[in-house]
Protein backbone atom coordinates (compact mmCIF):
# COMPACT_ATOMS: atom_id res chain seq x y z
CA UNK A 1 0.00 0.00 0.00
CA UNK A 2 1.42 3.62 -0.68
CA UNK A 3 0.83 4.66 3.14
CA UNK A 4 1.34 1.89 4.85
CA UNK A 5 1.26 3.17 8.29
CA UNK A 6 1.29 6.96 7.87
CA UNK A 7 -0.09 9.08 10.17
CA UNK A 8 -2.21 12.13 8.39
CA UNK A 9 -3.85 15.16 9.54
CA UNK A 10 -6.91 16.33 7.62
CA UNK A 11 -9.10 19.45 7.86
CA UNK A 12 -12.06 19.96 6.23
CA UNK A 13 -12.14 15.91 6.74
CA UNK A 14 -15.96 16.18 7.24
CA UNK A 15 -17.25 16.03 3.80
CA UNK A 16 -16.85 16.79 0.18
CA UNK A 17 -12.60 16.57 -0.90
CA UNK A 18 -11.94 16.46 3.02
CA UNK A 19 -13.84 13.15 3.14
CA UNK A 20 -13.04 11.54 -0.15
CA UNK A 21 -8.54 12.36 0.66
CA UNK A 22 -9.53 11.12 4.31
CA UNK A 23 -10.70 7.65 2.86
CA UNK A 24 -8.51 7.41 -0.18
CA UNK A 25 -5.59 7.56 2.36
CA UNK A 26 -7.26 5.17 4.63
CA UNK A 27 -7.63 2.65 1.74
CA UNK A 28 -3.81 2.92 1.54
CA UNK A 29 -2.58 1.96 4.76
CA UNK A 30 -3.08 5.45 6.50
CA UNK A 31 -4.18 6.49 10.34
CA UNK A 32 -6.37 9.31 10.05
CA UNK A 33 -7.17 12.79 12.48
CA UNK A 34 -10.46 13.45 11.00
CA UNK A 35 -10.66 17.11 11.92
CA UNK A 36 -13.13 19.07 11.20
CA UNK A 37 -15.90 21.88 12.74
CA UNK A 38 -18.67 19.26 12.51
CA UNK A 39 -18.36 16.78 15.46
CA UNK A 40 -21.22 14.42 14.09
CA UNK A 41 -19.36 14.59 10.25
CA UNK A 42 -16.03 13.68 11.53
CA UNK A 43 -17.62 10.80 13.67
CA UNK A 44 -19.19 9.41 10.63
CA UNK A 45 -15.55 9.68 8.24
CA UNK A 46 -13.63 8.10 11.17
CA UNK A 47 -16.05 5.16 11.16
CA UNK A 48 -15.87 4.73 7.48
CA UNK A 49 -11.79 4.98 7.92
CA UNK A 50 -12.13 2.27 10.52
CA UNK A 51 -14.33 -0.06 8.43
CA UNK A 52 -10.95 -0.11 6.31
CA UNK A 53 -8.82 -1.62 9.40
CA UNK A 54 -7.31 1.81 10.43
CA UNK A 55 -7.53 3.87 13.26
CA UNK A 56 -9.17 6.83 13.56
CA UNK A 57 -8.98 10.08 15.66
CA UNK A 58 -12.18 12.32 15.04
CA UNK A 59 -11.56 15.93 16.26
CA UNK A 60 -13.71 19.05 15.95
CA UNK A 61 -11.64 22.16 15.36
CA UNK A 62 -11.68 25.93 13.98
CA UNK A 63 -8.84 25.81 12.46
CA UNK A 64 -8.90 30.03 12.40
CA UNK A 65 -8.10 29.57 16.39
CA UNK A 66 -4.78 28.95 17.01
CA UNK A 67 -5.18 27.81 20.22
CA UNK A 68 -7.47 24.91 18.99
CA UNK A 69 -5.16 23.74 15.99
CA UNK A 70 -2.19 23.36 19.07
CA UNK A 71 -4.80 20.74 21.12
CA UNK A 72 -5.72 19.16 17.81
CA UNK A 73 -1.73 19.46 17.07
CA UNK A 74 -1.29 17.91 21.17
CA UNK A 75 -4.06 15.14 20.47
CA UNK A 76 -2.71 13.59 17.80
CA UNK A 77 0.87 13.37 18.20
CA UNK A 78 -0.67 11.85 22.05
CA UNK A 79 -2.78 9.05 20.03
CA UNK A 80 -0.41 8.60 17.04
CA UNK A 81 3.03 9.22 17.77
CA UNK A 82 3.75 11.55 15.17
CA UNK A 83 2.38 13.41 12.02
CA UNK A 84 3.46 12.16 8.61
CA UNK A 85 0.97 14.13 6.45
CA UNK A 86 -0.70 17.13 6.98
CA UNK A 87 -3.93 18.13 4.61
CA UNK A 88 -4.90 21.57 5.25
CA UNK A 89 -7.98 21.76 2.64
CA UNK A 90 -11.12 23.52 5.38
CA UNK A 91 -12.31 26.22 3.78
CA UNK A 92 -15.04 27.84 3.38
CA UNK A 93 -16.92 30.91 0.99
CA UNK A 94 -19.27 34.17 1.77
CA UNK A 95 -20.30 35.28 -1.90
CA UNK A 96 -20.46 38.94 -1.80
CA UNK A 97 -19.19 42.22 -4.36
CA UNK A 98 -16.60 42.94 -2.55
CA UNK A 99 -18.07 47.00 -2.60
CA UNK A 100 -20.94 45.73 -0.70
CA UNK A 101 -19.16 42.71 1.11
CA UNK A 102 -19.61 42.62 4.90
CA UNK A 103 -15.91 43.26 6.48
CA UNK A 104 -16.18 40.35 9.17
CA UNK A 105 -17.58 37.76 6.99
CA UNK A 106 -14.78 39.14 4.69
CA UNK A 107 -12.14 38.96 6.93
CA UNK A 108 -13.51 35.29 8.43
CA UNK A 109 -12.84 33.56 4.94
CA UNK A 110 -9.75 34.85 5.04
CA UNK A 111 -9.00 33.67 9.20
CA UNK A 112 -10.24 30.26 7.97
CA UNK A 113 -8.82 29.34 4.65
CA UNK A 114 -5.47 31.23 5.52
CA UNK A 115 -4.62 31.46 8.77
CA UNK A 116 -6.07 27.89 9.14
CA UNK A 117 -3.46 26.42 6.75
CA UNK A 118 -0.92 28.81 8.33
CA UNK A 119 -2.15 27.51 11.77
CA UNK A 120 -1.81 23.67 10.96
CA UNK A 121 1.79 24.17 9.22
CA UNK A 122 3.07 25.84 11.98
CA UNK A 123 1.61 22.98 14.36
CA UNK A 124 2.67 19.85 12.19
CA UNK A 125 5.84 21.04 10.71
CA UNK A 126 8.19 20.65 13.29
CA UNK A 127 8.21 17.16 13.89
CA UNK A 128 8.42 16.57 9.49
CA UNK A 129 11.60 18.82 9.31
CA UNK A 130 12.69 17.01 12.32
CA UNK A 131 12.89 13.62 11.02
CA UNK A 132 13.47 15.34 7.52
CA UNK A 133 9.99 13.16 6.24
CA UNK A 134 6.67 14.26 5.55
CA UNK A 135 4.37 15.71 3.29
CA UNK A 136 2.47 19.18 3.52
CA UNK A 137 -1.02 19.46 0.90
CA UNK A 138 -3.06 22.53 0.85
CA UNK A 139 -6.39 22.86 -1.12
CA UNK A 140 -6.09 25.77 -3.11
CA UNK A 141 -8.53 25.85 -6.15
CA UNK A 142 -8.48 27.51 -9.67
CA UNK A 143 -10.00 30.12 -7.79
CA UNK A 144 -6.36 31.09 -6.39
CA UNK A 145 -4.92 31.46 -10.69
CA UNK A 146 -8.16 33.08 -11.68
CA UNK A 147 -11.34 35.54 -11.35
CA UNK A 148 -13.96 34.70 -9.19
CA UNK A 149 -16.46 37.33 -9.35
CA UNK A 150 -18.89 38.30 -6.25
CA UNK A 151 -16.11 36.10 -3.95
CA UNK A 152 -13.07 38.24 -4.09
CA UNK A 153 -12.43 36.94 -0.68
CA UNK A 154 -12.38 33.16 -1.92
CA UNK A 155 -10.22 33.98 -4.91
CA UNK A 156 -7.75 35.82 -2.59
CA UNK A 157 -7.63 33.22 0.36
CA UNK A 158 -6.59 30.90 -2.43
CA UNK A 159 -4.16 32.93 -4.40
CA UNK A 160 -2.50 33.60 -0.80
CA UNK A 161 -2.44 29.64 -0.39
CA UNK A 162 -0.19 29.28 -3.09
CA UNK A 163 1.68 31.77 -2.15
CA UNK A 164 2.33 30.07 1.06
CA UNK A 165 3.06 26.41 -0.38
CA UNK A 166 5.60 27.75 -2.76
CA UNK A 167 7.37 29.51 0.14
CA UNK A 168 7.27 26.86 2.86
CA UNK A 169 8.39 24.50 0.23
CA UNK A 170 11.73 26.32 -0.06
CA UNK A 171 11.93 27.45 3.50
CA UNK A 172 11.80 23.62 4.60
CA UNK A 173 14.39 23.01 2.48
CA UNK A 174 16.32 26.01 3.71
CA UNK A 175 16.06 24.03 7.32
CA UNK A 176 17.86 21.13 5.87
CA UNK A 177 14.40 18.92 5.18
CA UNK A 178 14.61 17.98 1.93
CA UNK A 179 12.48 15.02 2.73
CA UNK A 180 9.68 17.11 3.29
CA UNK A 181 7.15 18.50 0.28
CA UNK A 182 4.71 21.28 -0.03
CA UNK A 183 2.35 21.19 -2.56
CA UNK A 184 -1.18 22.77 -3.22
CA UNK A 185 -4.07 21.63 -5.31
CA UNK A 186 -5.81 23.66 -7.55
CA UNK A 187 -9.40 21.64 -7.87
CA UNK A 188 -11.65 22.98 -10.06
CA UNK A 189 -15.34 23.00 -9.86
CA UNK A 190 -15.91 20.19 -7.67
CA UNK A 191 -19.55 18.09 -6.59
CA UNK A 192 -19.79 19.31 -2.97
CA UNK A 193 -21.70 21.49 -1.27
CA UNK A 194 -19.85 24.52 -2.32
CA UNK A 195 -21.49 23.89 -4.99
CA UNK A 196 -24.08 21.87 -5.24
CA UNK A 197 -25.19 21.72 -1.53
CA UNK A 198 -28.56 23.42 -0.62
CA UNK A 199 -26.50 26.69 0.06
CA UNK A 200 -24.31 25.85 -2.56
CA UNK A 201 -23.20 28.01 -5.70
CA UNK A 202 -25.39 26.93 -8.15
CA UNK A 203 -28.54 27.18 -5.70
CA UNK A 204 -27.39 30.64 -4.83
CA UNK A 205 -27.32 31.82 -8.21
CA UNK A 206 -29.78 30.25 -9.27
CA UNK A 207 -31.90 32.26 -6.24
CA UNK A 208 -29.65 35.58 -6.88
CA UNK A 209 -30.41 35.71 -11.25
CA UNK A 210 -34.14 34.45 -10.90
CA UNK A 211 -33.14 31.07 -13.17
CA UNK A 212 -33.03 27.30 -12.77
CA UNK A 213 -30.07 25.40 -11.36
CA UNK A 214 -30.15 23.71 -14.83
CA UNK A 215 -29.67 27.27 -16.43
CA UNK A 216 -27.20 28.20 -13.68
CA UNK A 217 -25.12 25.45 -14.76
CA UNK A 218 -25.32 25.17 -18.64
CA UNK A 219 -25.01 29.37 -18.86
CA UNK A 220 -22.59 30.05 -15.99
CA UNK A 221 -20.24 27.10 -14.99
CA UNK A 222 -20.58 24.25 -17.79
CA UNK A 223 -18.62 26.95 -20.73
CA UNK A 224 -15.78 27.76 -17.92
CA UNK A 225 -14.98 24.06 -17.99
CA UNK A 226 -13.44 21.85 -21.09
CA UNK A 227 -14.24 18.79 -20.12
CA UNK A 228 -17.87 20.25 -19.44
CA UNK A 229 -18.47 18.39 -15.89
CA UNK A 230 -17.97 18.54 -12.21
CA UNK A 231 -15.40 16.61 -10.76
CA UNK A 232 -15.56 14.42 -8.25
CA UNK A 233 -14.18 14.41 -4.77
CA UNK A 234 -11.87 11.45 -5.53
CA UNK A 235 -10.65 12.79 -8.63
CA UNK A 236 -8.92 15.44 -6.48
CA UNK A 237 -8.12 12.76 -3.41
CA UNK A 238 -6.28 10.57 -5.97
CA UNK A 239 -3.67 13.88 -6.45
CA UNK A 240 -3.66 14.19 -2.77
CA UNK A 241 -2.96 10.15 -2.96
CA UNK A 242 -0.25 10.91 -5.24
CA UNK A 243 1.64 13.64 -4.02
CA UNK A 244 1.42 12.07 -0.44
CA UNK A 245 3.37 8.92 -2.14
CA UNK A 246 6.51 8.35 -2.45
CA UNK A 247 6.09 8.20 -6.36
CA UNK A 248 6.35 12.21 -5.91
CA UNK A 249 9.36 12.90 -3.82
CA UNK A 250 10.69 15.30 -6.18
CA UNK A 251 7.87 17.15 -6.53
CA UNK A 252 7.46 20.17 -4.15
CA UNK A 253 6.26 24.01 -4.49
CA UNK A 254 3.63 22.76 -7.48
CA UNK A 255 -0.24 23.99 -6.97
CA UNK A 256 -1.43 21.21 -9.55
CA UNK A 257 -4.74 22.14 -11.32
CA UNK A 258 -7.50 19.37 -11.65
CA UNK A 259 -10.05 20.96 -13.17
CA UNK A 260 -10.96 20.00 -16.59
CA UNK A 261 -8.88 21.83 -18.60
CA UNK A 262 -10.63 24.93 -16.60
CA UNK A 263 -7.02 26.76 -16.74
CA UNK A 264 -3.96 25.46 -18.00
CA UNK A 265 -1.59 27.87 -16.29
CA UNK B 1 -3.76 -2.45 -12.67
CA UNK B 2 -3.44 0.73 -14.23
CA UNK B 3 -3.38 0.52 -17.79
CA UNK B 4 -4.68 -3.08 -17.76
CA UNK B 5 -4.62 -4.05 -22.23
CA UNK B 6 -4.25 -0.45 -22.81
CA UNK B 7 -1.59 -0.09 -25.77
CA UNK B 8 0.89 2.79 -25.44
CA UNK B 9 3.14 4.44 -28.10
CA UNK B 10 6.28 5.47 -26.21
CA UNK B 11 8.84 7.64 -28.60
CA UNK B 12 12.52 7.97 -27.44
CA UNK B 13 11.76 4.93 -25.28
CA UNK B 14 15.51 3.20 -25.79
CA UNK B 15 16.86 4.93 -22.76
CA UNK B 16 16.74 7.54 -19.63
CA UNK B 17 12.88 8.47 -19.04
CA UNK B 18 11.30 7.30 -22.33
CA UNK B 19 12.60 3.42 -21.38
CA UNK B 20 11.49 4.36 -17.45
CA UNK B 21 8.26 5.04 -18.42
CA UNK B 22 7.86 1.93 -21.01
CA UNK B 23 8.99 -0.16 -18.34
CA UNK B 24 6.56 1.52 -15.48
CA UNK B 25 3.72 1.07 -18.18
CA UNK B 26 4.32 -2.50 -19.00
CA UNK B 27 4.36 -3.30 -15.23
CA UNK B 28 0.81 -1.55 -14.87
CA UNK B 29 -0.01 -4.07 -17.98
CA UNK B 30 0.45 -1.62 -21.16
CA UNK B 31 1.38 -2.94 -24.18
CA UNK B 32 4.23 -1.18 -25.53
CA UNK B 33 5.45 0.29 -29.26
CA UNK B 34 9.00 0.92 -28.16
CA UNK B 35 9.99 3.79 -30.69
CA UNK B 36 13.43 5.68 -31.05
CA UNK B 37 16.10 6.11 -33.56
CA UNK B 38 18.32 3.40 -31.94
CA UNK B 39 17.60 -0.39 -33.52
CA UNK B 40 19.74 -2.01 -30.78
CA UNK B 41 18.41 -0.06 -27.97
CA UNK B 42 14.34 -0.53 -29.12
CA UNK B 43 15.23 -4.36 -28.52
CA UNK B 44 16.71 -4.38 -25.39
CA UNK B 45 13.87 -2.30 -23.73
CA UNK B 46 11.22 -4.66 -25.88
CA UNK B 47 13.38 -7.07 -23.91
CA UNK B 48 12.29 -6.00 -21.01
CA UNK B 49 8.99 -5.49 -21.49
CA UNK B 50 8.31 -8.85 -22.86
CA UNK B 51 9.93 -10.10 -19.39
CA UNK B 52 7.31 -8.47 -17.59
CA UNK B 53 5.10 -10.77 -19.37
CA UNK B 54 3.52 -7.54 -21.91
CA UNK B 55 4.11 -7.04 -26.03
CA UNK B 56 6.59 -5.06 -27.26
CA UNK B 57 7.08 -3.83 -30.88
CA UNK B 58 10.81 -2.26 -30.87
CA UNK B 59 10.62 0.26 -33.64
CA UNK B 60 13.13 2.25 -34.97
CA UNK B 61 11.96 5.45 -35.91
CA UNK B 62 13.10 9.62 -36.84
CA UNK B 63 10.02 11.32 -35.56
CA UNK B 64 10.99 14.76 -37.28
CA UNK B 65 10.25 12.10 -40.67
CA UNK B 66 6.65 12.55 -41.71
CA UNK B 67 6.68 10.06 -43.25
CA UNK B 68 8.39 7.47 -40.84
CA UNK B 69 6.23 8.42 -38.07
CA UNK B 70 3.11 7.38 -40.68
CA UNK B 71 4.61 3.97 -41.24
CA UNK B 72 5.17 3.31 -37.30
CA UNK B 73 1.96 4.14 -36.89
CA UNK B 74 0.38 1.64 -39.28
CA UNK B 75 2.48 -0.82 -38.19
CA UNK B 76 1.46 -0.51 -34.45
CA UNK B 77 -2.35 -0.71 -35.29
CA UNK B 78 -1.60 -3.33 -37.44
CA UNK B 79 0.24 -5.17 -34.42
CA UNK B 80 -2.07 -3.69 -31.68
CA UNK B 81 -5.12 -2.74 -33.51
CA UNK B 82 -5.28 0.57 -31.86
CA UNK B 83 -3.38 3.21 -29.45
CA UNK B 84 -4.63 4.11 -26.13
CA UNK B 85 -1.56 6.45 -25.06
CA UNK B 86 0.95 8.36 -26.95
CA UNK B 87 4.34 9.65 -24.89
CA UNK B 88 5.68 12.03 -27.07
CA UNK B 89 9.29 11.96 -25.21
CA UNK B 90 11.95 12.10 -28.22
CA UNK B 91 14.42 14.85 -27.54
CA UNK B 92 17.76 15.79 -28.46
CA UNK B 93 19.86 18.50 -27.11
CA UNK B 94 22.29 21.01 -29.20
CA UNK B 95 23.90 23.55 -27.10
CA UNK B 96 25.30 26.55 -28.51
CA UNK B 97 24.74 30.43 -28.11
CA UNK B 98 21.79 31.92 -30.14
CA UNK B 99 24.36 34.43 -32.01
CA UNK B 100 27.31 31.97 -32.26
CA UNK B 101 24.72 28.65 -33.21
CA UNK B 102 25.14 26.76 -36.13
CA UNK B 103 21.79 26.85 -37.96
CA UNK B 104 20.80 23.30 -39.06
CA UNK B 105 21.74 22.27 -35.20
CA UNK B 106 19.75 24.92 -33.92
CA UNK B 107 16.70 24.00 -36.11
CA UNK B 108 17.51 20.35 -35.86
CA UNK B 109 16.06 20.45 -32.15
CA UNK B 110 13.12 21.80 -33.59
CA UNK B 111 12.67 19.27 -35.71
CA UNK B 112 12.45 16.59 -33.19
CA UNK B 113 11.03 17.84 -30.39
CA UNK B 114 8.62 20.21 -31.89
CA UNK B 115 8.33 18.67 -35.58
CA UNK B 116 8.38 14.93 -33.98
CA UNK B 117 5.82 15.39 -31.47
CA UNK B 118 3.05 17.23 -33.86
CA UNK B 119 3.75 14.21 -36.25
CA UNK B 120 3.06 11.66 -34.00
CA UNK B 121 0.39 13.40 -32.47
CA UNK B 122 -1.38 13.87 -35.81
CA UNK B 123 -0.30 9.85 -36.48
CA UNK B 124 -2.37 8.70 -32.96
CA UNK B 125 -4.74 11.25 -31.65
CA UNK B 126 -7.34 10.85 -34.77
CA UNK B 127 -8.29 6.85 -33.39
CA UNK B 128 -8.44 8.63 -29.92
CA UNK B 129 -10.62 11.08 -31.15
CA UNK B 130 -12.92 8.21 -32.98
CA UNK B 131 -13.19 6.49 -29.62
CA UNK B 132 -13.18 9.56 -27.58
CA UNK B 133 -10.87 7.50 -24.91
CA UNK B 134 -7.08 8.61 -25.19
CA UNK B 135 -4.29 9.78 -23.13
CA UNK B 136 -1.70 11.87 -24.76
CA UNK B 137 1.74 13.03 -22.97
CA UNK B 138 4.19 15.20 -23.66
CA UNK B 139 7.80 15.47 -22.53
CA UNK B 140 8.17 19.21 -21.81
CA UNK B 141 10.78 20.32 -19.24
CA UNK B 142 11.09 22.56 -16.60
CA UNK B 143 13.36 24.32 -19.37
CA UNK B 144 9.91 25.07 -21.25
CA UNK B 145 8.90 27.60 -18.38
CA UNK B 146 12.71 29.48 -17.73
CA UNK B 147 15.67 30.80 -19.24
CA UNK B 148 18.18 28.22 -20.12
CA UNK B 149 21.12 29.96 -21.37
CA UNK B 150 23.37 28.62 -24.68
CA UNK B 151 20.84 26.35 -24.88
CA UNK B 152 17.88 28.85 -26.60
CA UNK B 153 16.84 26.09 -29.26
CA UNK B 154 16.20 23.37 -25.88
CA UNK B 155 14.19 26.21 -24.05
CA UNK B 156 12.06 26.73 -27.64
CA UNK B 157 11.43 23.84 -28.12
CA UNK B 158 10.20 22.86 -24.76
CA UNK B 159 8.17 26.33 -24.30
CA UNK B 160 6.33 25.25 -27.61
CA UNK B 161 5.61 21.84 -26.42
CA UNK B 162 3.60 23.49 -23.96
CA UNK B 163 1.70 25.48 -26.39
CA UNK B 164 1.18 22.34 -28.49
CA UNK B 165 -0.40 20.34 -24.94
CA UNK B 166 -2.93 23.40 -24.51
CA UNK B 167 -3.78 23.27 -27.97
CA UNK B 168 -4.14 19.88 -28.77
CA UNK B 169 -6.54 19.76 -25.46
CA UNK B 170 -8.61 22.41 -26.12
CA UNK B 171 -9.05 21.08 -29.92
CA UNK B 172 -9.82 17.28 -28.90
CA UNK B 173 -12.77 18.55 -26.64
CA UNK B 174 -13.87 21.16 -30.16
CA UNK B 175 -13.62 17.63 -31.88
CA UNK B 176 -16.52 16.16 -28.90
CA UNK B 177 -13.50 13.64 -27.31
CA UNK B 178 -13.93 15.05 -23.89
CA UNK B 179 -12.21 11.45 -23.09
CA UNK B 180 -9.25 12.62 -24.82
CA UNK B 181 -6.59 14.49 -22.36
CA UNK B 182 -3.39 16.01 -23.80
CA UNK B 183 -0.85 17.11 -20.80
CA UNK B 184 2.94 17.97 -20.90
CA UNK B 185 5.52 16.72 -17.88
CA UNK B 186 8.24 19.34 -16.83
CA UNK B 187 11.36 17.07 -15.51
CA UNK B 188 13.69 19.27 -13.81
CA UNK B 189 17.26 18.40 -14.52
CA UNK B 190 17.40 14.37 -14.28
CA UNK B 191 20.00 11.47 -14.19
CA UNK B 192 19.64 10.80 -17.86
CA UNK B 193 22.44 10.54 -20.11
CA UNK B 194 21.27 14.38 -21.66
CA UNK B 195 22.66 15.82 -18.28
CA UNK B 196 25.24 12.55 -16.62
CA UNK B 197 26.15 10.63 -20.42
CA UNK B 198 29.53 11.17 -21.49
CA UNK B 199 28.24 13.99 -24.03
CA UNK B 200 25.41 14.95 -21.04
CA UNK B 201 25.55 18.24 -19.86
CA UNK B 202 27.88 17.88 -17.40
CA UNK B 203 30.53 16.26 -19.38
CA UNK B 204 30.18 19.79 -21.62
CA UNK B 205 30.09 22.10 -19.14
CA UNK B 206 33.63 20.41 -17.31
CA UNK B 207 35.18 20.75 -20.42
CA UNK B 208 34.05 24.35 -21.85
CA UNK B 209 34.96 25.67 -18.35
CA UNK B 210 38.03 23.27 -17.62
CA UNK B 211 36.40 22.35 -14.18
CA UNK B 212 35.45 18.90 -12.64
CA UNK B 213 32.08 17.49 -13.37
CA UNK B 214 31.95 17.36 -9.47
CA UNK B 215 32.63 21.47 -9.51
CA UNK B 216 29.84 21.87 -12.60
CA UNK B 217 27.56 19.95 -10.21
CA UNK B 218 28.17 22.13 -7.50
CA UNK B 219 28.56 26.04 -9.23
CA UNK B 220 25.48 25.71 -11.61
CA UNK B 221 23.28 22.56 -11.18
CA UNK B 222 22.88 21.88 -7.11
CA UNK B 223 21.47 25.48 -6.57
CA UNK B 224 18.89 25.03 -9.39
CA UNK B 225 16.56 22.20 -7.38
CA UNK B 226 15.54 23.01 -3.99
CA UNK B 227 16.03 19.35 -3.20
CA UNK B 228 19.76 19.76 -4.41
CA UNK B 229 19.83 16.28 -6.60
CA UNK B 230 19.08 15.03 -9.70
CA UNK B 231 15.84 13.68 -10.41
CA UNK B 232 14.91 10.13 -11.35
CA UNK B 233 13.88 9.14 -14.48
CA UNK B 234 11.23 6.41 -12.13
CA UNK B 235 9.91 9.91 -10.85
CA UNK B 236 8.84 10.99 -14.22
CA UNK B 237 7.47 7.58 -15.16
CA UNK B 238 5.15 8.13 -12.09
CA UNK B 239 3.95 10.90 -13.66
CA UNK B 240 3.35 9.72 -16.66
CA UNK B 241 2.21 6.53 -15.25
CA UNK B 242 -0.06 8.83 -13.03
CA UNK B 243 -1.74 11.04 -16.20
CA UNK B 244 -2.54 7.94 -17.90
CA UNK B 245 -4.45 6.48 -15.22
CA UNK B 246 -7.95 6.63 -15.22
CA UNK B 247 -7.41 8.90 -11.71
CA UNK B 248 -6.17 11.34 -14.32
CA UNK B 249 -9.35 11.60 -16.37
CA UNK B 250 -10.28 15.10 -15.11
CA UNK B 251 -6.56 16.29 -15.87
CA UNK B 252 -6.34 17.96 -19.50
CA UNK B 253 -4.31 20.82 -20.45
CA UNK B 254 -1.44 21.00 -18.04
CA UNK B 255 2.19 21.36 -17.79
CA UNK B 256 2.82 19.47 -14.63
CA UNK B 257 6.32 19.91 -12.95
CA UNK B 258 8.57 17.55 -11.37
CA UNK B 259 11.73 19.01 -10.67
CA UNK B 260 12.47 19.06 -6.91
CA UNK B 261 11.17 22.38 -6.97
CA UNK B 262 13.49 24.34 -9.16
CA UNK B 263 10.54 26.28 -10.71
CA UNK B 264 7.07 26.95 -9.10
CA UNK B 265 5.00 27.90 -11.98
Amino acid sequence: MKLDDRVAVVTGAGRGIGRAISLAFAKEGADIAVASIDPEENEAVAGEVRAFGRRALPYQVDVSDSGQVQAMAAATLEEFGRVDILVSNAGIQRRALLAFSDEEEWKRVIEVNVYGAYHCCKAFLGGMVERNHGRVIITSSISGKMVNPANSSYAVSKHGLIGLARSLASEVAMLGAKGVTVNAICPGLTDTDIMTGPDGNIAKLSEMLGKTREEIWDEIYRPLILQERMLKPEEIAAMALYLASDDARGITGQSINVCGGTIMH
Amino acid sequence: MKLENRVAVVTGAGRGIGKAVSLAFAREGADIAVASDNGVENLAVAGEIEQLGRLALPFEVDVSDPAQVASMAEQVIDRFGHVDILVSNAGIIRRGLLIYSEDSDWKRTIEVMVYGTYHCCKAFVPGMVERNDGRVIIMSSVMGKMSNPANSSYAASKHALIGIARTLATEVVMLGAKGVTVNAICPGIADTDMVTGPEGSMAKLSEMLGISPEEVWKQFMKKMSLQERLIEPEEIAAMALYLASDDARGITGQAINVCGGTIMH
